[in-house]
């Protein structure tokens, strides 16, 4: 069922004056000193399954823009290896990596990267004009593009002239005006206020439900992870701690760094029913509810119900298990869990 | 503090030496207060020599002729159009009226009545005062020089960005051209090119390049990061990412450029009468002689 579309096998990257160099002196001895040198990422081994949304989370200098670099080759790998829909990127010549980036790639920015001197819409054209497209097949695809993030009417307007939330419309819908099978994004709310940054996460979720593609999304705020992911890596000094989905990230912190970003999270809200789920020792007892609910969803229900055992269904309704409703409410009242 | 003391203490060395030798002016050997001559060095003639040799043996000459000839023709199509030299395309002059009138017309069009006011009155003042005719031949130097250096600087502003070496070698070269005295240029000019107006041309075109080459290579290294990776994700090549992201997007500093490099361009009327060419220059110079 599952593709992987991009898959980094040991990626390594060392900015310095001799980073391969360096890269050999650190494999033989890990604790050699880095003077001169930046360690941005470290053996990392990522797979990114088709129609996934990952969320690549870390503070700033935990080397997240720069992995996410690496995977489009913006930046250079120093070790290891990208792979792309089973295709090595550092073998591809520049071309091979144009057209990669023309036909499948697409990417937003933390301060949008718009060309100041264009018009939102050649703004939007941009990456069609860049492949030859003529005129009035690219105009009317960025039009469509502006309809779907909302901004038609603003065509002829310059970047300056509009606002911070604007400009990131701008830039997404830039970004998938080639509808592009990866869509990168580098913490694109991070530069918003905050009511303007929720206002964009609900307008990105519903894109994505639209869009269903391969999504990498950068940010440094767990709570927008958390809101926004498949599957969450977050990253400390260039390696990634800990990958799994935000109900077992929340559940089973795998390291003292990553208990820290959970300790303040409402987990209730968080968790799905389905992650607690057991096999089922005799046959169903009751209604059965849906795994996806999160607990805080069923809290009335989880404290009037009277069963030990809940059993619930997947999303086609048949039953995965049951949940036990005394270790739920743990999970609502914030012990145990 | 002890590199301080220590150049302290030199300083004071040399201060002794100093007051010494100027106490014991009376005492010195001539050859001390004055240097004599066998000890200057016969520079001149070297400087002659490499000179004889690149413009006859090395054949730079044919390459500056070429050169100067395109600027030549050029300066000859201009001043037909605006003073009516008998040259090709033999159309001119325009009359003062239809050179006031465009004028007036591409300050309209650029920012609106008040640029065109000053545009379209300052053609109508310099035709009042009798200043036409030489202000045209002036002119008709202008307008192929700052073309020519705006072209001239934005392709070696972008080639000193792209190779880190040329730059160096580059900084120095601009240093030079921006301070050295402007008569100074005259001589290898009339040499390698001859005189009249496409002399005239040239050194206009070195004395205002420089701005525009430092301009570019400023504007071009400001453009952000992240405007050039969206280029480079949009799928552009080397070239597109240069003409159609980073030039633009550096357009400020490299408008200052040119804007610098025409007015660097303009004071130079005033000196191309000494390759004998025509214009303001020539009237400034009769002024002179009366």
């Amino acid at each position: 069922m599952s593709e992987t579309v991009i898959s980094c096998h040991s990626v390594s990257k060392i900015f310095g004056p001799d980073p391969v160099g360096h890269l050999a002196e650190v494999k033989a001895n890990p604790q050699a000193s880095l003077a001169g040198y930046v360690h941005a990422v470290r053996d990392v081994d990522l797979e990114i399954q088709r129609g996934e949304m990952l969320v690549v989370m870390g503070l700033s200098g935990s080397g997240k823009s720069t992995l996410v670099r690496c995977l489009s080759r913006l930046v250079e790998i120093t070790g290891g290896s990208v792979t792309v829909e089973g295709q090595d990127i550092a073998t591809l010549s520049e071309a091979g990596l144009i057209d990669l980036r023309r036909r499948k790639m697409g990417m937003v920015f933390q301060s949008f990267g718009l060309l100041p001197h264009r018009t939102v819409l050649d703004n939007v054209a941009f990456p069609l004009e860049m492949r030859g497209q003529d005129r009035s097949s690219r105009y009317a695809s960025a039009r469509e593009m502006l309809e779907l993030v909302g901004l038609a009417g603003r065509e002829s307007y310059f970047p300056r002239e509009l606002s911070g939330g604007q400009q990131q419309r701008v830039g997404i819908a830039r970004s998938l005006v080639v509808k592009p099978d990866i869509w990168f994004l580098d913490e694109p709310f991070s530069a918003l206020d905050p009511l303007i940054r929720r206002e964009m996460q609900d307008e990105f979720l519903r894109l994505k439900g639209l869009l269903n593609k391969t999504v990498i999304f950068i940010t440094h705020d767990f709570d927008e992870a958390l809101r926004l992911a498949d599957r969450i890596a977050i990253m400390k000094d260039g390696r990634i701690v800990q990958c799994d989905s935000p109900d077992q990230i929340v559940l089973h912190p795998a390291t003292e760094y990553v208990a820290r970003f959970t300790a303040d999270i409402d987990r209730a809200r968080v968790v799905r029913v389905g992650s607690l789920a057991r096999p089922l020792d005799g046959s169903p007892e009751g209604a059965a509810w849906s795994s996806g609910r999160t607990i805080r969803d069923l809290a009335r229900d989880l404290v009037a119900d009277s069963r030990t055992v809940i059993p619930l269904t997947d999303a086609n309704g048949t039953i995965i298990g049951g949940v036990n409703r005394q270790e739920a409410l743990d999970v609502l009242l914030g012990d145990g869990a | 503090m002890g590199a301080m003391a220590k150049g302290k203490g030199v300083a004071q060395v040399i201060l002794a030496v100093a007051v010494g030798l100027a106490l014991s002016k009376a005492l010195l050997p001539q050859g001390l207060i004055r240097p004599p001559d066998w000890l200057i060095l016969p520079f001149a003639d070297w400087i002659n020599a490499v000179f004889y040799f690149v413009q006859n043996d090395l054949g730079l000459m044919a390459v500056t002729r070429a050169f100067s000839d395109v600027v030549e023709w050029l300066l000859d199509v201009t001043a037909n159009l605006l003073y009516g030299k008998s040259r090709w395309p033999n159309l001119g002059p325009i009359p003062w009226t239809v050179i006031a009138v465009t004028a007036f017309m591409a300050g309209y069009a650029l920012k609106g009545w008040r640029l065109a006011t000053l545009s379209g009155g300052t053609f109508v003042w310099i035709a009042l005062m009798g200043q036409w005719k030489w202000a045209m031949e002036t002119l008709s130097v202008i307008v192929v020089a700052t073309p020519f250096s705006v072209m001239l600087g934005l392709a070696m502003g972008v080639l000193a960005w792209r190779l880190p070496w040329f730059e160096r070698v580059l900084n120095p070269v601009l240093n030079i051209a921006q301070s050295l005295p402007h008569f100074a240029y005259m001589i290898p000019v009339v040499v390698f090119i001859g005189v009249g107006p496409k002399a005239g041309a040239i050194v206009t075109i070195i004395f205002s390049v420089p701005p525009m080459i430092r301009m570019t290579i400023l504007g071009l290294k400001k453009v952000p990061e992240e405007v050039i990776e969206a280029g480079k994700m949009s799928g552009s090549t080397r070239w597109q990412l240069l003409t159609r992201v980073r030039i633009p997007t550096a357009r400020s500093e490299i408008l200052i450029g040119s804007t610098r490099s025409s007015c660097n361009a303009l004071p130079w009327w005033c000196w191309p009468v000494s390759s004998a060419c025509r214009g303001w220059g020539k009237s400034c110079c009769n002024c002179f002689r009366r």
